[in-house]
């Protein structure tokens, strides 16, 4: 029997008064997995996650949770980004209650709250009152109480925000611990650099639409041409050696055939900065021997594509089309 | 795991057991008993010092026969009268008399008041309870002074004042009312009151205190919307008829150890439909200040319009005297039966032996369908709201959105 999706999405549509806020919206979420829901604020992101948690209804389209549209509210969790709790009372209070309401019984969701409290170093607060707690604690509460039910599809909308280093750290640790129990998580955040780590595949979306999707390296070569890394040079000038020239080093790059941009600009010091986008793998050693034979290389490094790049780039060049098509349409 | 069958359920009970642990709750609970308590004996005890301490009036009578006179305005409750004569009895001595404090008034009585000449007051203030006291004693001195003048003998006045007997015979054997079913009606409405005013408090934090502690789409996502509702409506109604338990069973009891004596027998099927009305009652009340609340987004900013909708449950008090008169009217009638009044008045009409079985069926019918309507009402304002940020349901949105 072929396993279905997790989730699926399915060319789901909202629009409020005049504004559509999502627009023909589709993916799947496979088990197991840690699935980045990405994109600009007011891009659609919780109105979509509300949909596919059945707070809110699409305007068309729909959404399977394992095939089925009927969506069992008690094996799924929920972080939403606009956060609180029953500030009057005990935290222990709180998370069984919220277990309870997710199907537990009250035994069993005190202890699975206890025991969370204690994997997230709160074990001490679990008869204190949430309004006597620190912000990043009260945000470890929010987790545990989304999660401790041991949901199928755990939905964290923004679990990084309030949270310092170290704490986002214990975060992406539990998170992975999550994945390990069987629990796909789809993820909602803006920390880029924390999310490049976690997740396996991504959807960023930008106006209620799709503007990129798949793993990071699939996304790194659409939105670069192939490229899934960048070779960052410094040349400088050497003892008889001609003026650096850009248009000469760009023409180096062009003869090994790079899969991406290169970009080739003086900047201060007397140096010649050279960026080109590789893919895997890719011989640059003609280039770099006719650079090297020319001028001195300084600095030479290669960094992946990073999500944060990806994100700016799609998401302008989406904000960019749009923009465009709206300043057509006005016209 | 299996989603739960009774989602309600959890949240009934988290919220009755929430708002039961109050502090304040629990110190309301007793102090409206002990509140009770020390009002009905601090007035007895401000009777016995009005008893105790009775008002000093001097007494002018320029009219024969004072003595006579005297005897009757004896039978003036908490009245000390000063007779006065010669210069002391001038108006204006009399004025300075009472500025000075001597006498809280003075009654001044021309020999001709059984005639039409004007018995004259002088008081510190306008018309004081002393004397709206002595207009009867007063008017039976002026009879016995025209029944002399006409010449007619004590006798003959006593046949003139003689009472009228009558004697009532009922067309309808169950037309017999009972003293206790009437108290039990009245108590019942009163506590039904008190109380449902004593839980809205409580009831506006129970519906918007989700919202404000942004707790709300933690829950809906877990449970419908309108399941929420159910299990706060349940919370609260269970609340304020543990509140009216205990403060009617403190009435009870205090009215049973203050006179030592039984309150008077309620027929069995009396009881049963002010009970059931009490309670049907409170639902009703509670859904229907929760669609209201649930339209409010935070108690601090909202506008005020909602407001007036709590005044509903005293309307049916402006209405209770043509109730009581005519209790069978179809003005009492229809009244009776519509949702947001039958509470309180249906229980006076079955008091009033006004409401045959059927019809008191029929309007507790059509209070639990209209309790019903309230309760989705509520459940509908509570997930448009919650789904509106920054702004507040108003009532064609909501119909729209109830509509769809």
């Amino acid at each position: 029997m072929a396993q279905h999706s997790v989730l699926s999405v399915r060319s789901i549509r909202k629009v409020f008064k005049d504004r559509v806020a999502v627009d023909d919206l589709s993916f799947d979420v496979q088990p197991g997995e840690i699935f980045g829901f990405l994109g600009p604020n007011g891009a659609g992101k919780t109105t979509s996650l509300r949909m596919i948690l059945g707070i809110t209804r699409p305007d068309a389209g729909s959404v399977l949770f394992e095939g089925r549209e009927q969506v069992d509210r008690s094996r799924i969790g929920y972080l939403p980004e606009e956060r609180g709790l029953f500030e009057d009372q005990k935290v222990i209070d709180s998370l069984g209650y919220l277990g309870e309401l997710r199907g537990m019984a009250p035994r069993d969701a005190r202890a699975a709250g206890a025991s969370w409290l204690e994997r997230l170093g709160l074990s001490d607060r679990s008869k204190s009152k949430l309004n006597e707690l620190s912000k990043g604690m009260q945000q470890k509460i929010q987790f545990a109480a989304a999660v401790l039910h041991g949901p199928t599809l755990a939905v964290l909308d923004e679990p990084f925000s309030g949270l310092d280093p170290l704490n986002q750290e214990l975060f992406l640790e539990v998170v992975r611990e999550l994945r390990e129990r069987g629990t796909t998580v789809l993820f909602s955040a803006h920390q880029l650099n924390l999310v490049e780590r976690l997740c396996d595949r991504f959807l960023l979306i930008a106006r209620g639409r799709e503007v990129l999707s798949g793993s990071l390296e699939t996304m790194r070569r659409t939105i670069s041409g192939g490229a899934t890394e960048t070779l960052v040079l410094e040349l400088m000038t050497r003892n008889g050696s001609p003026p650096l020239d850009p248009a000469r080093a760009r023409a180096a790059f062009g003869d090994v055939g790079v899969a991406g941009t290169v970009k080739a600009e003086l900047v201060g010091g007397g140096k010649l900065r050279v960026e080109a986008g590789l893919a895997r793998q890719h011989d640059v050693g003609p280039a770099l021997a006719a650079l090297g034979g020319t001028w001195a290389i300084v600095t030479i490094e290669t960094d992946p594509i990073s999500l944060h790049e990806i994100y700016l780039r799609a998401v302008r060049s989406a904000m960019g089309e749009a923009a465009a098509l709206e300043e057509a349409i006005d016209a | 795991m299996p989603e739960l069958r009774h989602p309600w359920w959890p949240v009934a009970r988290f919220e009755f057991l929430r708002v039961i642990r109050r502090a304040d709750f629990l110190v309301s609970l007793v102090l409206m008993p002990l509140l009770s308590v020390g009002a009905s004996f601090g007035a007895g005890m401000l009777a016995k010092r009005a008893a105790d301490q009775p008002v000093r009036l001097a007494f002018v009578s320029a009219a024969p026969g004072v003595s006579t006179k005297m005897a009757v305005l004896d039978t003036v409750k908490a009245v000390t009268w000063y007779p006065v004569t010669g210069a002391s009895a001038d108006p204006k001595a009399l004025t300075e008399a009472i500025e000075a404090k001597r006498y809280d008034g003075a009654v001044l009585v021309p020999a001709q008041f059984a005639g039409g000449d004007s018995v004259r007051i002088l008081a510190k203030r306008s018309n004081p309870g002393w004397a709206r006291r002595l207009r009867e004693p007063l008017l039976a001195a002026a009879r016995i002074e025209r029944v002399k003048s006409a010449g007619l003998t004590g006798e003959a006045l006593e046949r003139l004042n003689a009472p009228i007997a009558f004697r009532e015979t009922l067309t309808r054997p169950e037309g017999v009312t009972s003293k206790g079913d009437a108290i039990a009606a009245l108590t019942l409405t009163i506590l039904l009151l008190v109380t449902i005013y004593a839980t809205a408090a409580y009831l506006g934090v129970g519906i918007t205190g989700e919202k404000q502690a942004r707790v709300t789409e933690v829950i809906v996502s877990a449970i419908q919307p309108q399941a929420w509702m159910d299990g706060k409506l349940i919370a609260f109604t269970l609340v304020g008829l543990s509140m009216a338990t205990v403060w009617g069973g403190s009435a009870l009891l205090f009215a049973v150890f203050s006179s030592w004596n039984l309150p008077p027998a309620v027929s069995p099927g009396a009881i049963v439909a002010y009970l059931l009305f009490m309670v049907a009652g409170f639902a009703f009340y509670v859904s229907m200040f929760s669609a209201i609340l649930a339209t409010i987004k935070d108690m601090q900013s909202t506008s005020r319009i909602q407001a007036y909708f709590y005044f509903i449950p005293v309307i049916p008090f402006i209405f209770i005297e043509t109730i009581l008169e005519r209790p069978e009217s179809l003005f009492s009638i229809v009244l009776s039966w519509i949702p947001f009044f039958s509470p309180m008045l249906m229980p006076a009409r079955i008091a009033l032996k006004a409401a045959p079985t059927w019809e008191w069926i029929g309007a507790l019918l059509v209070l639990i369908a209209a309790t019903h309507f309230m309760r989705l009402m509520a459940g509908t304002a509570f997930r448009v709201g919650m789904l509106m940020y920054g702004k507040e349901v108003n009532l064609p949105e909501l119909l729209r959105w109830a509509k769809d």
